[in-house]
Order: structure tokens, then C-alpha cells, then sequence
């Protein structure tokens, strides 16, 4: 290097303007280009009115919105809630939150075990969880499905063969199936956080809790779940958020008829040329994702100051 | 007088509303190993991380050998610092360290490795070049360090602290080496610490802070025996206050106690006022006790009663009450006749008054 | 107290069983995918007998090879990009203070909060209003942008264990800014820049949803063949094959975390040139 491009850049360093802009820039220029304009052309067209065959017509409009929640009857004229998109809505939320639910239900056993009686191999305990969220989403939904499928699935197979079902029970292609999906995918987003708060926590104060007569489900209870409020919370973000966006797994493993606004969003682009709707849906499912992190966000801080106070 | 190796002029630096250092101006002379002694928050790593250009001044001058260097940055100033953390670079081996300062200079390969063999036998640490930081002893983690900044042959070492991190036994070598270091180089050291014995051990000369000035400058015996404020005093150790009247009698200086002694004083070495309220300082090891049998020795010399006496290995510590009111802390060493004197006793304490000092208001 | 006793053994027995339980439903599906890819039968998920059939028919599926291609181009290439521009945006965040940090910080990380069918399908409409034609370079040009978050992740986690002061003593000793940030900084964030690229690799290797929105049919990656394998499955009944590639898959995506965790915790690792300092 020239000593004058290297004094250049040395002055540039000691610049701290310069050195941000330098340093973040292209960061800055492909976040902008592939992230943020994307969204904001996606919020144009959800404004825009959509034309036959998938034309897209300049008249500024909340039509596509309103179409979200009401529809006009076509006999009577009047405005009645749009069950086709609702249901979607409520399906997805519903199973989202139970998703969620049993995620929690089970990842904060697992967690607490590791924590409290990890004992030396407790990274090792974790590492097992994290590990297959590195294998490829796509093999692991597929290797559900080759064991829930009917009567071929390893687990009708299985229960046939040992006589303890005569026909064979449906296990995918339904709510059921895609519910087993998600909690699997999403286990290990639960696992982690309440893995890192409960072992965070002082264990003294369990000691104490104990000391003082507390059962072990009143410890639980009054003790061991309000500290660990903090890791339950970002659980149940970190579970519910990709699940109400979820697409692939109830395009695989609900055949159709498990509907997610995830796959209403793809439809409309892909199947319907329906431009102008599908970006309104797109924007509705953002909605509700940036209302849920604005919330956590809000939340998440109370709770490290409650958790700092400790 | 040759040109000083640091001298500050009148610098300060503020934390946002806090001033970490207060206009402070001194002048550090070639080879002298001076120190910086003070309590946690006084300021005094800021002011050396202003030497080493860590920091910017807010205002004042810094020169280094003549030079002006307030604008430049720490690689181009000729100082180099021992770190509290020693901040020993864990990815290269101890040689690698040494040399790392030398290869950005340009200096030839031979070059290099025959200094990295020489200043490693300087901190007597020969043949541990390709070991790595973290394979070495607390102690020898320190020689590394100051073997990494020596080498460069700077104007000044600054030493942040290096000893805080070791054991009381270690510590105490590592001080007879840092001194027989600097005497072998040659080098100027601002040496920064809040151990007031490693100060008064290691320095030539050191200067006292405290909210982010400078209280006292002086050699450690001035210091120690002559603290010129009440915080210098107790800074260095406990000592006994007393406040009265300065009165001039007969030509003599003395201190008219509130418990009614009276105290024969020299005059403090600047013009403070020769009367009105004023605090006289003594040491405990500077006053004698003796047995009421054992005559009168000295001009200052009153009788108490012993309410306490503890051994703490070398010395005795008594407590003595004087008139009634005035409590006097005395050292004396555990071998000595003072052995004898028990709690309760009637005794003698006598210093002279070359022992206190008048301290002036802050 | 005997009540207190009894409920924490029942506790203390229960709770392993559960643990063993939910290790199982981790493990399982992924193990007996890999069982019987060596299955005779190809539908049937019933043992018939040790076959390497579904193997040797997947070997020799040209658009495998087609398609392995264009994921190893478009992850190779992402994952040096994001590497790079996350190792980069890292430092920035951690070392510097700078106007609209948290507006930059919150947008950094979007692209891990939003719905991947809602990237995929702005990504999809954004190419086709610039009429990008799609392929690899959309592709690599949407991955960069999911991935480069995870690198400025997993790249802050080893600078909080950084002593920096060892910034500040390389300058003491002469270095200036650029020769300490290449002869002090970056070796010390060596291991967490590796580690991230490794982290990388599967995170862009693997993704589908986004990738199927911005690729064409022409072009490819594996999760897009497999997917359309898995697709065609349901009527042909080719799972055998499905079974062969995701067991391959899956052995080779789970090698490079196992190495990144591998090198993240490892004490001493020496390559000629540079040595992983050890943990603090």
C-alpha cells in the first residue's frame, strides 16, 4: 500500500463520520435495495386498484384492506364480514398460539431439566436441541411426513402391524398434521431462551424457597416461573411469530385445506394474479408480526428491569 | 535544567459533567521514576492515558521531551504504557509480543530477535519466547508486558497499575524489580497507583490527587513526613490531628489545643498565616513513649494513660489518652522497652517538633 | 415433609422420562428417514430388506448434480459476501456510536423477523418490477440479505469476549488504526468470523421458501429440486430417493455447525499463521 493511500485511509479512520459511512454503507445500500424497497413496493401495490387478468390500475385505494375483513353480498348489496379471509386469519392465529402453547408446555421441562441437572454436559443437552434446526426445514418436514402418511407412515404401519389399530388413522393432510410440524420446527425456538433464563437464575434462591417449606410445585409457582418470566416471554416470540407466518409446512403437510395466510398470500401471486389483494394479506400478516415485536419489545424491557432488580 | 521528559501544562479532561482532571501542571524530569498516588476516582488514569494520547485533553498542553503533542495520536508519540490488565496479545507468543512494537518500526529481522533476547534477560525471562501469554505465571505475565513497551526504548513508560492484579508476596518482588529496571534503562516511568507504601517505596518524587488535581508534589519523605493538608495526612496513613490556636511565645511557635496542651511547632515551609485556627500533623512512629521513671527527653513531651495496646507483628500500637480529651496513636517497634508499659499505665509521650507538620486549609 | 419427599421423587422421575421423550421426537423422524433410505421398499415405511438402490438411482439423477451446483454457487457466494458485510457491520455497532444506530440496528434485523413467504414474495415482485430476470444472481442478491444478520449475530457474540484495551496497547506500541485492526483485531475475532461463515453456509444451503419465490424453473437449487421431488412423491411414490438426498443432506449440512461449534469452543486450535486465543 502507497503511504498516501495509507495516510489517506488512516485520516478516514480517525474521522467518525466518515468511517461509519465508509464502514456500513454497503450494508446500509443492500437492506435497502432488498429489504426495505421490496416491502414498500408490496405496500404500493396493496393501495393500488387490481384489474382483469391481473392488472394493476394507478387509483389510490383502501378497497383491498377493507376486503380483508368485509365483502359486499352480491344479491343484497350490503356489507357482510368476509368469512373466506377471516377464517384464514383466526386459523392461523389459533394455531399459532397453539403452537406456542405446547411448545412452552414442553420446551420449559426440557429447559429446566438442562439447566438444573445439566451438570457438566448441560452445553452438550442444548447443543442436541440446536443441532437439527441446521439440517434442511424442507428433509425435516419430509421426514415427518413420511412417518405420519397413511396407511404407507411409519406410525400406521407401526400401530397396524402390532394390532393396535384395525384402520389405517389420518394423521396428515390436517390440522393435526401441520400442528406437528410446527411444534417440531419451533421446539427449539422455545427451548433456547428459557434454557438461557433459567440458567441464569440463582439458585440460591431456590435453596431458600425450599428452606422456607415451599413444595416443589409451589416453588415452581411462586418462585421458579415468575423468575424465568423474561425467557417465557421471548419464547413465546420467538414461537408465535414464525408461526403465524408459516407457509411451507401447511403447503406440505396440510394438502390444501390447513390454509395459512402465508399460503392465501402465495396463492394470490402465484395461482390468482390477484396483485393488488395479496399485497393487502401480505401487509395484514406484517401487521400483525410488527405489532407482536413492538409488544415484546415494550414487554421485554419491564422485564429486564424486574429481572436486574433481583 | 535539561528539557523535562513530560510536562503538563495547566491540562484538563471532562467526562461530560464530571472533570476527571482538574488543570494540572507538572514538570517530570529525564530518568526520574515518578508516581501518581491517589484513591479510585481521583483521576489519575485519566491523566496518564492523556500522556499516552488514549485520551484527548479538553484543554492545556501536553509536551514530551520539547514537543508539543496534544494532537497526536498514541502511535506517534514516544511513550509507551504497562496497562493494568497488561492487555498481552493472546494470539502471539511472548517473543511475538515483545516484538510487535519493533516490527512495525521496520526494524531488520536479526535486529529484532537479538533486542527480544536482551530485554527478555533484562526482566530475567531468557528462553520463554515462543511460549504463549496465557502459559505464564501472573508475575511473569508482568515482566512480559514491560519487557513488550521496554524494548521500544521509549521517552517515558507510563504503569497503570501493573502490580494491583498480584499477591501481596509477589507484589513486593516485582517492586525491587520494576526499580532495578528503571535504574538499568534509564528511562523516565510515571508510575500510577493507589498503594501508598508501593508509591513511597518505587518513586523518586510523587504527587498526591485528589478530585482530579494535585494535592502535594514532593519525594516520598516530604510526603510522608510533611503532608501539607489534612488529607495528605490521612491519605498516608493514620495520623494524629490536632487543632488549636497557632500563638507565637517568646519568639517560639505553638499550638494551643482545645484541650488546653500546648504544642511546640516549626513553622510551615510556605507562608501560611502564623495564627488563627490551624491543624498540626504527627505521625504515630515519630512519637516516643516511655515509662513516667524514664525522665523527660524532648521539648514536647506530655503524660497520658495507655487505654490500648496491640501487637501486629513488627510494631506496637498504643492508644493513649492525653488531658482527658485527646486521643494519641503511637508506634513503637515490638523489641523495645515500650514492650514493657501495660493498658492503664501512666505514661510519657514525647516527639519533637520537627515530628508535625501544619497543614494548610484546603 | 414424607408428602414434600414423595413429590419431588415423582417430580425427579418423571422429568427425565419426558426429557428422553421429547430427545426422541428430535431424533427419530430424522433417523428413520436415514434408516430407510437403505430400505428395498420405496413408499412402504416397513422394513423389506438393506437396498442401495435409492442411492444409486439418485447418483445418477443429472439434475442432481444440477442442482447441487447452483446451491454451492449461490451459498459460496453469499456466504462470502455476508461474511464479510456482517464481520464489518459487527465491528461498527460494537465499537462506534453513530446517528440512527437503533433505526439501522432494528432494520438489520428484519429480514430474521419477517414472515419468509412476505420476503419471498416482495423479493419476487420487487425483480420483477426492476425486470431482473430471475436466477442466480437474484438468488445470491435475496440470501445475502437473510444472511447477513446471522453473521452480525454470531460475530458480536465473540466481541463481547474481546479485551479491547488490547486495541489501545497495540497503538501504544506503534500500530496505527489500520495495522492494529489487521494485526490485532482480526486475528482476535478470527474464530467468531469462521465460525459465522460456517453458520452461514446451512442457513443459505438450506432455505427454500425465500428461494422459490426469487429463482426461476430453469434454475434450480437442491431445497427447490427437493421440493418438487417431494411434490411429484405424493402420486409417483418416489420416496426412496427423497430419502437418499435428505439423508445426505442432512449428514452433510450437520458436519459444518458441529465444526462451528467445534472451533467456538475448542481452547486451542493452531493452523500455521494464526492460533485461537482461548476463551475468557
Amino acid at each position: 500500500m502507497s503511504a498516501f493511500r495509507r495516510s489517506l485511509l488512516r485520516s478516514l479512520w480517525r474521522h467518525p463520520n466518515a468511517r461509519t459511512v465508509v464502514t456500513l454503507s454497503p450494508v446500509v445500500f443492500w437492506l435497502a435495495l432488498f429489504v426495505v424497497a421490496p416491502m414498500l413496493i408490496v405496500l404500493y401495490y396493496s393501495l393500488l386498484t387490481g384489474g382483469p387478468y391481473g392488472a394493476l390500475l394507478p387509483h389510490l385505494t383502501l378497497e383491498n384492506y377493507q376486503k380483508l375483513f368485509v365483502t359486499e353480498n352480491l344479491r343484497t348489496g350490503e356489507l357482510e364480514p368476509n368469512w373466506l379471509y377471516l377464517t384464514v386469519f383466526a386459523r392461523s392465529l389459533g394455531l399459532a398460539l397453539l403452537t406456542t402453547a405446547i411448545c412452552l408446555l414442553v420446551g420449559y421441562p426440557v429447559a429446566y431439566w438442562i439447566a438444573l441437572y445439566g451438570g457438566r454436559f448441560k452445553g452438550l443437552w442444548i447443543g442436541l436441541f440446536v443441532l437439527p434446526f441446521w439440517t434442511s426445514y424442507l428433509v425435516r418436514i419430509f421426514a415427518w411426513m413420511f412417518l405420519l402418511r397413511d396407511p404407507s407412515g411409519f406410525i400406521n404401519q407401526l400401530l397396524l402391524r402390532t394390532g393396535l389399530i384395525q384402520e389405517p388413522i389420518q394423521l396428515l393432510y390436517n390440522p393435526t398434521g401441520v400442528l406437528i410440524g410446527m411444534v417440531y420446527t419451533y421446539l427449539p425456538f422455545a427451548v433456547i431462551p428459557l434454557y438461557a433464563s433459567l440458567e441464569r437464575l440463582d439458585r440460591s434462591v431456590l435453596e431458600v424457597a425450599f428452606d422456607l417449606g415451599a413444595r416443589p410445585w409451589q416453588r415452581l409457582w411462586r418462585v421458579t416461573l415468575p423468575l424465568s418470566r423474561g425467557g417465557i416471554l421471548s419464547a413465546s416470540v420467538l414461537v408465535f411469530v414464525p408461526s403465524v407466518g408459516e407457509y411451507l409446512i401447511p403447503d406440505l403437510m396440510g394438502g390444501a385445506k390447513v390454509n395459512l395466510i402465508g399460503n392465501v398470500v402465495a396463492d394470490k401471486f402465484l395461482r390468482d394474479q390477484n396483485w393488488a389483494f395479496g399485497s393487502a394479506m401480505a401487509m395484514g400478516l406484517m401487521g400483525i408480526v410488527m405489532a407482536l415485536l413492538l409488544l415484546y419489545f415494550k414487554l421485554s424491557r419491564s422485564a429486564q428491569v424486574f429481572e436486574r432488580q433481583r | 535544567m535539561d528539557t523535562p521528559s513530560v510536562e503538563l501544562r495547566a491540562v484538563t479532561k471532562r467526562f461530560g459533567s464530571v472533570v476527571a482532571v482538574d488543570h494540572v501542571s507538572l514538570a517530570i524530569a529525564k530518568g526520574e521514576f515518578f508516581s501518581f498516588l491517589g484513591p479510585s476516582g481521583c483521576g489519575k488514569t485519566t491523566l496518564l492515558r492523556t500522556i499516552a494520547g488514549l485520551e484527548t485533553p479538553d484543554s492545556g498542553d501536553i509536551h514530551i521531551h520539547g514537543e508539543r503533542v496534544n494532537d497526536l495520536p498514541p502511535y506517534e508519540r514516544n511513550v509507551s504504557t504497562v496497562f493494568q490488565r497488561l492487555a498481552l496479545f493472546p494470539h502471539l507468543t511472548v517473543g511475538e509480543n515483545i516484538a510487535f512494537g519493533l516490527k512495525i518500526q521496520g526494524q531488520p529481522r536479526d535486529t529484532i530477535q537479538r533486542r527480544v533476547r536482551e530485554i527478555l534477560e533484562l526482566v530475567r525471562l531468557p528462553g520463554l519466547e515462543q511460549r504463549y501469554p496465557d502459559q505464564l505465571s501472573g508475575g511473569q505475565q508482568q515482566r512480559v508486558a514491560l519487557a513488550r513497551s521496554l524494548v521500544l526504548e521509549p521517552e517515558v513508560l507510563l504503569l497503570d497499575e501493573p502490580l494491583a492484579a498480584l499477591d501481596r508476596k509477589l507484589r513486593l518482588e516485582m517492586q525491587m524489580e520494576l526499580r532495578r529496571i528503571q535504574r538499568a534503562v534509564g528511562i523516565t516511568f510515571i508510575y500510577v497507583t493507589h498503594d501508598q507504601k508501593e508509591a513511597l517505596s518505587l518513586s523518586d518524587r510523587m504527587a498526591i490527587m485528589k478530585e482530579g488535581r494535585i494535592v502535594q508534589v514532593g519525594t516520598p519523605q516530604q510526603i510522608y513526613e510533611h503532608p501539607r493538608t489534612a488529607f495528605v495526612a490521612d491519605f498516608m496513613g493514620a495520623s494524629n490531628l490536632f487543632s488549636g490556636e497557632l500563638i507565637e511565645q517568646w519568639g517560639q511557635l505553638c499550638l494551643h489545643t482545645k484541650s488546653g496542651l500546648i504544642i511546640r511547632v516549626l513553622p510551615a515551609p510556605e507562608g501560611s498565616s502564623s495564627n488563627g485556627a490551624q491543624l498540626l500533623a504527627l505521625r504515630p512512629e515519630m512519637i516516643e513513649i516511655r515509662r513516667l521513671d524514664e525522665g523527660f527527653p524532648s521539648e514536647n513531651c506530655f503524660v497520658g494513660r495507655v487505654l490500648q495496646k496491640v501487637y501486629s507483628g513488627e510494631i506496637l500500637e498504643f492508644e493513649v489518652l492525653l488531658n482527658g480529651t485527646e486521643r494519641l496513636r503511637v508506634h513503637s517497634p515490638s523489641r523495645s522497652p515500650a514492650a514493657q508499659i501495660h493498658v492503664g499505665e501512666e505514661v510519657l509521650v514525647a516527639w519533637d517538633p520537627e515530628a508535625g507538620s501544619l497543614l494548610s486549609a484546603e | 415433609m414424607s408428602r414434600g419427599v414423595s413429590g419431588r421423587s415423582l417430580f425427579a422421575m418423571a422429568l427425565p422420562l419426558l426429557i428422553l421423550l421429547v430427545y426422541l421426537f428430535i431424533y427419530a423422524p430424522l433417523f428413520i428417514l436415514m434408516l430407510f433410505s437403505f430400505n428395498s421398499a420405496g413408499n412402504l415405511a416397513w422394513w423389506q430388506g438393506f437396498s442401495l438402490q435409492w442411492y444409486e438411482q439418485l447418483l445418477g439423477y443429472d439434475q442432481l448434480w444440477k442442482a447441487l451446483k447452483i446451491s454451492l454457487m449461490v451459498t459460496g457466494t453469499t456466504v462470502l459476501i455476508s461474511t464479510a458485510l456482517g464481520t464489518l457491520t459487527a465491528y461498527a455497532l460494537y465499537r462506534w456510536r453513530f446517528w440512527g444506530k437503533r433505526l439501522f440496528e432494528s432494520v438489520l434485523y428484519l429480514p430474521l423477523y419477517i414472515p419468509e413467504v412476505v420476503l419471498g414474495i416482495s423479493l419476487l415482485v420487487f425483480f420483477i418490477f426492476l425486470r431482473i430476470p430471475r436466477g442466480l444472481l437474484t438468488m445470491i442478491l435475496a440470501h445475502v440479505a437473510f444472511t447477513t444478520p446471522l453473521v452480525v449475530l454470531v460475530v458480536l457474540a465473540r466481541m463481547q469476549r474481546i479485551d479491547w484495551a488490547l486495541e489501545e496497547a497495540a497503538m501504544d506500541l506503534g500500530a496505527d488504526e489500520l495495522v492494529t485492526l489487521s494485526k490485532v483485531t482480526l486475528p482476535l475475532l478470527w474464530p467468531g468470523i469462521l465460525a459465522a461463515a460456517l453458520l452461514a453456509f446451512p442457513w443459505s444451503f438450506n432455505d427454500f421458501v425465500i428461494t422459490y419465490f426469487v429463482t426461476s424453473p430453469g434454475n434450480a437449487p437442491l431445497p427447490v429440486l427437493t421440493y418438487n421431488l417431494i411434490l411429484g412423491a405424493r402420486r409417483s411414490g418416489a420416496m426412496g430417493m427423497i430419502n437418499a438426498l435428505g439423508t445426505l443432506m442432512t449428514v452433510v449440512t450437520l458436519l459444518l455447525p458441529l465444526l462451528a461449534l467445534l472451533l467456538v469452543r475448542l481452547r486451542r486450535f493452531s493452523l500455521p499463521g494464526f492460533r485461537f486465543p482461548r476463551r475468557r
